[in-house]
């Protein structure tokens, strides 16, 4: 039988669009390759997986009805970073949630988003509640549904901790905190596993950012109450109740399969059935399994969602010719008050609707009430197909405006966990560098500083700015951070850079002078990149024979957060192609092969006493034999110089290599017996030694600390001098 | 099978429009007893019968059938509601229960001296028997 209405819809006038902080759907689709792949979470997180029975844990497709503002398919897509943040959907007592393909327009959160409690404003979105989600970067949308166990109160297996299982699940599996939007019990069911032990503590206020509640019966549901023998007033007036009764017995003759179909009834739980199970009986108001239920932890933010009806009797209402009221307020959504729905929420909204109740005989048959129902608002709720409107119980996930409010709840939260961008960091706050005062970069620069007082400004522009800009959690909270190189001078030469962490907003959360630990290697940064949660520097290194103007090392920095500061967690001096190590010389090294030597370029030829002589074009000389390999090593140039201490032929003094090498043996050869009557010493370091021949002392001096180094070799412990030595 | 209706007036200034939607036509013959709730001691084949039992006291003795949430507002004044010599004429065959422990029944109601008066009776079920709860008169009849 078709108990369906007349469908028809009236947009009057020039209606305002309220369509939401609608998502820019551009890009691409989502990256089959991200590193945290939603799918793989369904699988996992599946109900078979986790052992929960008839229950049905599923990533809702993009639905075909659903389009974005555009008129094209609503592209579901990660963030700007890759990541995918878990939402999960709970649907309300006797319902479900399961979308079973991209045509299934059935479930409680994919229906059209089509009804609206504004008198201006008529709706026109062109999606669902599932499909506003899918619309916002990130959101990886997933269905909880139990309605095989619907008749069972939260604390069931297959109710509140299933749910606690998944959320565990999907917290594992993403890294992310897990954001639940639930419709009525679906509250209760959410409220049950936030409120006991997860993976990361005695509550999962570790793993739930946010809970949005549409018409949960927090303290209970009136509807449910009625079933009651004995009512409790206090919970809603007897108005109000009587209201509530004219329009149930209206429902109570239609049997379960005709409240399906399409009225006021198929807006209210099937009666008795239902409010008769354990799940009714818990849920009226004031019930024992109510009040057992744990506060939400304060953890968790909780935006709370109602409908709010009110009623106005045609004729009146009264006892018989005793009068009382016209108008009746408190019917909250039919079945929940807004009172109870709202209660206990951080933050809380509802949409309040208003109809003119008319009594009337039915027109084919005098014995049957028929009820008519006018809305009071100055334009059409809802399309007329939808009779309930928008504040009515299971119509409250296609209302506007508090599907409104819970995208953005969810849109804030998602949003929170974005690290800053580069161009937000244009704008972002700079703690005190080089002297100058904190302050806010315009454009990417500190304003307000004289030209000749210095600068402070973002490092990099161009393709080379992306090098000097990294994200991801930083502090280990689950939401993104950025890392940022500053540069500052007080108007002479550039300072050495500072790394700046920033969290969301952007705020500082610590910054790190790269001269603590790259000496005065100025502009010195070459790339950032954030690892495992920190942040490795690619940088230039200052030698201690540099000048201010030119680091000619490099290294590699890692930076962490402990909480506190930002710190050090490794410093890697690396050797360049020029440095002399005590194993070799750049990519040279001692026991290299003779294939080895032909891969660098080599090319040799036999010497004298079994040796060979091998060089390559821009390489340094190598001594090599058949027996031992490469034993001795020599630069072509002055432009070598030592890792450790920066010593130059031509320009260092012995008196360097004494101080550079404090701890290392140094055996002194000053009186012709360094090898053919020369000058030396020997530096004996791990895996080789270091020949570094030295010049007379200047003048009539006898300070031999003054001697110049002449030449630079490495060798092993029998050919690092100038001593002939064979290699056989 | 009922009838509805949906009636949509757009004002001139787009913003006067009433929408009367007409619902909820049950059926006769319908089962009053399959909604009804254990709450309801009595028989659910019986309970029109006993509903317009109830509804006839109302000349006599209307306080006996005032409900708990009624007696506040009616302040002692049951039997101004229903003045004495009131020809009362329920409807079993209106039955209609709610499903959570009541429902309405169609109620005529003629007072000495005035024009008959056909109410739904919104009734629920306390202290052992049947009461009202509150009544709305319907449309054009009164």
């Amino acid at each position: 039988m078709s108990r369906r209405l007349p469908r028809a819809l009236v947009t009057l006038g020039a209606a305002v669009l309220l369509v939401l902080p609608a998502p820019v759907l551009s890009g691409s689709q989502a990256a089959a390759s991200a590193p945290s792949d939603p799918e793989s979470w369904a699988r996992g997180c599946s109900a078979p997986a986790l052992g929960l029975g008839e229950d049905t844990v599923s990533r809702a497709p993009v639905l075909n009805g659903d389009r974005s503002p555009s008129g094209g398919p609503v592209v579901n897509r990660p963030d700007a970073t890759g990541k995918w943040y878990p939402i999960v959907l709970v649907h309300g007592w006797t319902s479900s949630d399961t979308v079973a393909d991209p045509d299934d327009d059935t479930g409680a959160f994919s229906h059209r988003i089509d009804l609206s409690s504004n008198r201006i404003v008529a709706p026109h979105v062109t999606r669902s509640l599932i499909g506003q989600l899918q619309g916002l970067p990130g959101a990886a949308v997933f269905t909880f549904d139990y309605h095989p166990y619907s008749a069972r109160w939260v604390d069931d297996k297959h109710l509140g901790p299933a749910l606690g299982m998944v959320i565990d699940c999907l917290y594992r599996a993403s890294g992310q905190k897990v954001v639940l939007l639930a419709h009525s019990m679906g509250g209760l069911i959410s409220r049950w596993a936030a409120t006991h032990p997860g993976i990361t503590g005695a509550d999962r206020s570790g793993e739930i950012s946010t809970v949005v509640t549409f018409g949960t019966p927090e303290t209970g549901s009136v509807a449910a109450l009625l079933a009651a023998v004995d009512i409790d007033l206090s919970a809603a007036t007897s108005e109000a109740l009587a209201f509530i009764h004219l329009i149930l017995s209206a429902c109570g003759r239609l049997s379960s399969r005709e409240i399906e179909t399409g009225t006021v009834c198929d807006k209210l739980p099937a009666p008795a059935r239902t409010f008769e199970s354990d799940a009714g009986i818990a849920l009226r108001a004031g019930s024992g399994q109510l009040a057992a239920l744990l506060p939400w932890p304060k953890g968790i933010f909780l935006e709370a969602l109602a409908g709010d009806t009110s009623f106005e009797a045609a004729d009146g209402m009264g006892w018989f010719q005793w009068p009382s009221t016209h108008k009746v307020t408190g019917a909250g959504d039919m079945i929940v008050t807004s009172g109870s729905a709202l209660a206990g929420a951080g933050n809380a909204r509802s949409v309040h609707c208003d109809y003119q109740l008319s009594p009337a005989r039915g027109v084919a048959d005098q014995f049957l009430l028929r009820v008519g129902l006018i809305a009071k608002s100055d334009v059409a709720l809802q399309p007329l197909g939808s009779f309930g409107g928008a504040c009515f119980h299971t119509s409250l996930m296609r209302d506007i405006e508090l599907t409104n409010e819970a995208l953005g709840a969810v849109h804030d939260d998602l949003s929170s966990r974005a690290p800053p961008t580069p161009a937000a960091l244009r704008a972002a706050p700079v703690p005190s560098l080089c002297g100058h005062r904190p302050g806010t970069l315009v454009n990417g620069t500190l304003p307000n500083i004289p030209a000749s007082q210095g600068s402070v400004e973002l490092a990099g522009s161009g393709r080379r700015a992306r090098n000097m800009y990294a994200t991801g959690d930083l502090d280990g909270d689950g939401t993104g951070d950025a890392a940022a190189v500053l540069q500052c001078s007080r108007g002479g030469v550039g300072w050495p850079d500072w790394i700046v962490f920033y969290r969301p907003g952007p705020k500082i959360m610590g910054a790190f002078d790269m001269g603590s630990v790259v000496g005065g290697a100025r502009d010195g940064t070459t790339r950032i990149a954030y690892r495992d949660g920190k942040i490795v520097v690619d940088t230039l290194d200052a030698r201690t024979s540099d000048t201010g103007c030119c680091p000619t090392g490099r290294a590699v920095v890692t930076l962490r957060w402990n909480g506190r500061k930002i710190v050090a967690d490794s410093v890697q001096h690396l050797t360049g192609p020029t440095d002399i190590t005590f194993t070799g010389i750049g990519n040279v090294h001692l026991g290299m092969s003779r294939a080895q030597l032909t891969d660098l370029g080599y090319t040799g030829s036999e010497g004298a006493a079994g040796c060979w002589e091998f060089s390559a074009p821009g390489k340094p000389y190598v001594t090599w034999g058949p027996q031992v390999g490469v034993v001795r090593i020599y630069p072509t140039s002055g432009d070598y110089q030592t890792a450790i201490g920066g010593i130059k032929a031509n320009v260092s003094l012995l008196a360097s290599v004494d101080e550079d090498f404090t701890g290392y043996p140094i055996e002194r050869h000053l009186h012709g017996d360094f090898g053919q009557g020369s000058d030396g010493v020997l530096v004996h370091g791990p895996g080789g030694v270091i020949g570094i021949g030295v010049g007379p002392p200047p003048g009539a001096s006898a300070d031999d600390s003054l001697r110049t180094v002449t030449s630079i070799t490495v060798g092993d412990a029998t050919h690092a001098g100038s001593m002939e030595v064979g290699c056989n | 099978m009922g009838r509805r209706t949906v009636v949509l007036a757009g004002g001139a200034v787009a913003l006067a429009v009433v929408v009367v939607v007409s619902v909820l036509v049950g059926r006769s013959g319908g089962d009053p007893g399959s909604a009804a709730s254990p709450a309801a001691s009595a028989s659910a084949s019986n309970q029109p019968g006993e509903v317009a039992a109830a509804l006839r006291k109302l000349p006599t003795s209307p306080e006996t059938v005032v409900a708990d949430g009624a007696r506040k507002q009616l302040a002692g004044h049951a039997a101004q509601a229903v003045p004495p010599g009131s020809r009362v004429e329920p409807s079993p065959r209106s039955w209609a229960p709610d499903g959570v422990g009541g429902g309405t029944m169609l109620v005529t109601v003629t007072s000495p001296g005035h024009r008959p008066v056909t109410y739904a009776a919104v009734m629920v079920f306390e202290h052992g028997g049947w009461k009202v709860l509150a009544t709305f008169p319907l449309q054009g009849s009164a």
